[in-house]
């Protein structure tokens, strides 16, 4: 008795499917043929079939949605209302027949919550700071986007080299900070000092590291120092950092930021390259290039266990080549216009 | 009919080794299946298990002999194991090491490393008992740890113990019998093999988690301007050494004329039938509960809270250490009566069986069994002890085998039941029973077969 009714149900569907191709044919005046050809009989048929296999309800949407671009051609108006709204009616009776004729959703909803250009899903808390991680392959001019996108914003901007002056300046006020100590708390620490200029620089340098990076090796150290510092600045400012795992660092504390990945075709970069660093070669540009792409992959794979380059991990992937860097800026201005 | 007895009485002793059995068992699953309930019950349960030897024991041998193997397991085992448990778990309690060096795999590597030498200086109960806080509190910013723990047993609590007769206390019974104190350094070769072989996988390991770690976002605090690495409580040092010298006066003392009775056996209070609590043990016990006292006593009890010290770990220990003393007797004396007629003649045949049993077994009386057996093969050429002539290389299969498998599980070695205890107390999610076992016949199994290799068979 139920599969009777749902059979009913599916043909009486099918047939508003049909009719509605048949009236949107009528109403365009056009000559050149009609979604559904063929008789009748065998295109309900057919229908029913496709509503009954779940599986296969994308078919059937995209012959609903072939059907809709033909009305949306209509020139009277009426006429297309009537017909989009009875389209609109089909289709809301199709989600409730099936589900899967719904769009999937693919949302990763805790990434979604930390991506300040979802205003659907991202619900920003009172004192969010805007923060904009960019990834780039070498020499696809990601620094200098980054540097004028920051710039254009008003906000502060970080790369290796700021954050390697950031690192040595926490280093050396640490050191201070620690002869004051070790002085305030022994008389003799002088003469610890002095028995330690005795034995070579070298030896003494690998002492002091293992010391103020607390037995960690220095790169290790500097990722701990870096994570700290930009998670510390996520809550007291705005900025565009480049590189670094910048992204992972923040999502790992629960940071919202806009996470960019940009690349441009490898020849467009070694040219830029060779105009930049005033190379001679293109195949020692091409070189470099393979050569630093591929420490920065082992650099964000080490700390990230992600892997470098890969779009699945960014908020967006920007060819620079396709905008240039005043373009691209504008891009990623437009994507979190709204947010900031 | 005698014979009949005998017969009777030998398949006995079999069937006696059920209730140790299920004491193993129910370490393995119990914990597993019923956490809360063992822990409770863990006291009623071991009761229970060894009334479930000693009843059937006193049917078929009488219950004289049967409180005599009791008492002779509690007085001449039991006591001074768990004192030297307890006066090395209360001075380590007492020493923290502060600093903040951040646990990372090349500090992990210099930590075993350094530990497993240690434990030949110390002992590996008094260098795991010094070690393992410290190797916790340096990797408390981690996540993944199980497998450093893990290490920590292998090297720290067993393997590291074999270069001297103070190392680990089967060594200390071949010293007893002769063998030349320094002659137990000639394993260092084996031991800076497997040493090269557990660390470099080790490193591995932990850097793999390390990086997994890190990338979860874990950070250590190195926000400190540097690192200084200090003691505190390091008079306890003192106290220590003195607990290290009351087990050594335990080996030498019996052998000295002051304290032997006339007919050769050991002075000391007659508690009932053969056993006697001997005057070295009294010195020991004595020296060793005084240095935990003192060692109390004169420290602050800020060292035992920063070093997060209860007495869950060495109550563990002591409640299911008697349980596992008083139930494995039938099985001891299947392997005294066995052991000789079982045909192993080769050292790897050696290594491997002293091993496997040691494992399961309390290692020094396997270490005896099995030296003894080696002493009666008639070798006319080789170290000379109270027990016979033995080859070294032979020498060198039973002390490997006895130190290096106590290893196999937690109960091989006491320390391994410790640091397993401790660690649970301190948040890190131990292997249980047979997980354990598996670590350690997946990652051991493959050095020992190479050990075999490389310094019993080929060499």
């Amino acid at each position: 008795m139920a599969n009777t009714n749902i059979e009913n149900n599916y043909k009486n569907l099918a047939n508003r499917i049909y009719d509605l191709d048949t009236k949107a044919y009528e109403s365009t005046g056009s000559s050149l043929g009609r979604h559904f050809i063929g008789s009748k009989e065998k295109n309900i048929e057919e229908l029913v079939r496709l509503l009954t296999a779940k599986k296969q309800s994308y078919q059937l949407r995209a012959e609903l949605a072939s059907v809709a671009n033909v009305i949306r051609t209509i020139k009277d108006k009426p006429t297309r209302k009537a017909l989009l709204s009875e389209y609109n009616s089909i289709l809301q009776e199709l989600k409730s027949h099936d589900t899967a004729f719904e769009s999937v959703e693919i949302i990763n909803e805790k990434v979604a919550e930390l991506n300040p250009s979802n205003f659907s899903n991202h619900k920003p808390a009172k004192n969010e700071h805007l923060i904009i991680c960019i990834s780039r392959s070498h020499s696809s001019a990601g620094n200098d986007i980054g540097f004028a996108l920051a710039d254009d914003l008003h906000i502060n901007y970080y790369d290796i080299d700021v954050l390697k002056g950031i690192l040595n300046s926490i280093d050396k006020e640490k050191d201070t900070q620690w002869h004051e100590e070790k002085f305030k708390a022994d008389p003799n620490y002088a003469k610890a000092v002095e028995m330690a200029h005795r034995i070579s620089d070298n030896q003494a340098n690998q002492l002091r590291e293992f010391s103020r990076y607390h037995g960690l090796p220095k790169e290790d150290a500097d990722f701990f120092n870096i994570s700290k510092f930009l998670v510390e600045a996520a809550k007291t400012e705005d900025f565009v950092v480049v590189g670094r795992c910048a992204d992972a660092i923040l999502a790992n504390s629960n940071i919202p930021h806009f996470s960019i990945y940009i690349t441009a075709p490898a020849d467009l970069r070694a040219k830029h390259l060779m105009k930049t660093q005033g190379i001679d070669s293109f195949k020692k540009a091409m070189r470099e290039i393979s050569k630093k792409d591929t420490m920065h992959a082992r650099y964000y794979t080490k700390y990230t266990r992600r892997v470098w380059g890969y779009a699945g991990n960014y908020d967006l992937c920007l060819n620079s080549s396709s905008y240039g860097i005043d373009e691209s800026v504008e891009v990623i201005k437009r994507i979190i216009q709204k947010s900031k | 009919m005698t014979t009949n007895l005998l017969l009777s009485q030998d398949a006995a002793l079999g069937w006696l080794c059920i209730p140790f059995a299920a004491l193993l068992m129910c370490i393995a699953i119990l914990p597993l299946i019923k956490a809360e309930w063992w822990e409770h019950n863990q006291p009623i349960i071991v009761v229970i298990l060894s009334l479930c030897f000693m009843v059937p024991y006193a049917i078929v041998y009488g219950i004289p002999t049967c409180a005599e193997t009791v008492l002779e397991c509690i007085v001449g085992d039991y006591i001074t194991f768990i004192v030297l448990l307890l006066g090395l778990f209360c001075v380590s309690g007492n020493i923290t090491l502060e600093g903040d060096l951040a646990g990372s795999p090349r500090i992990n590597c210099g930590v075993l490393f350094f530990g497993a030498l240690l434990s030949s200086c110390i002992g590996t109960t008094g260098a795991s008992m010094l070690l393992i806080r410290p190797m916790i509190k340096m990797n408390s910013w981690r996540k993944r740890k199980t497998h450093i723990m893990v290490f920590f047993i292998f090297l720290i609590c067993n393997m590291g113990g074999c270069l001297t007769p103070i190392g680990d206390p089967p060594l200390l019974m071949g010293f007893m019998r002769g063998v030349p104190f320094t002659w137990s350094l000639s394993l260092f070769i084996i031991l800076l093999f497997n040493l090269i072989v557990l660390l470099s996988l080790f490193y591995i390991m932990d850097t793999h988690f390390y990086r997994k770690d890190i990338a979860e976002g874990l950070l250590p605090d190195i926000s400190r301007a540097g690192t200084t690495v200090r003691i505190k409580g390091i008079h306890n040092i003192v106290f220590m050494i003195t607990i290290v010298i009351a087990v050594v006066l335990s080996g030498v003392l019996p052998s000295l004329p002051a304290f032997v009775n006339a007919d050769g056996s050991v002075k000391g209070i007659h508690i009932f039938e053969e056993v006697t609590l001997t005057w070295p043990a009294i010195i020991e016990i004595t020296i060793i509960l005084i240095s935990a006292l003192l060692s109390f006593k004169t420290t602050d009890e800020g060292v035992r809270k920063q070093n997060h010290f209860g007495w869950g770990p060495i109550k563990e220990v002591a409640i299911l250490f008697i349980g596992i003393f008083i139930t494995m007797q039938p099985a001891l004396a299947i392997l005294k009566a066995k052991g000789p007629t079982l045909g192993i003649t080769e050292p790897w045949q050696m290594f491997w069986t002293t091993g496997l049993l040691s494992s399961f077994l309390d290692n020094t009386p396997t270490y005896l069994v099995f030296l003894t057996t080696a002493g009666t093969l008639g070798f006319t050429e080789g170290i000379v002890t109270t027990v016979g002539t033995i080859p070294p290389q032979m020498l060198t299969a039973i002390s490997c085998g006895a130190v290096f498998m106590g290893a196999g599980t937690y109960i091989g070695n006491a320390p391994n039941f410790m640091v397993k205890s401790i660690s649970d107390e301190n948040g890190i999610r131990m292997p249980a029973f047979f997980t354990y076992i598996l670590w350690s016949v997946t990652i051991l199994g493959p050095v020992f077969v190479l050990d075999t290799f490389l310094f019993l068979i080929w060499r």
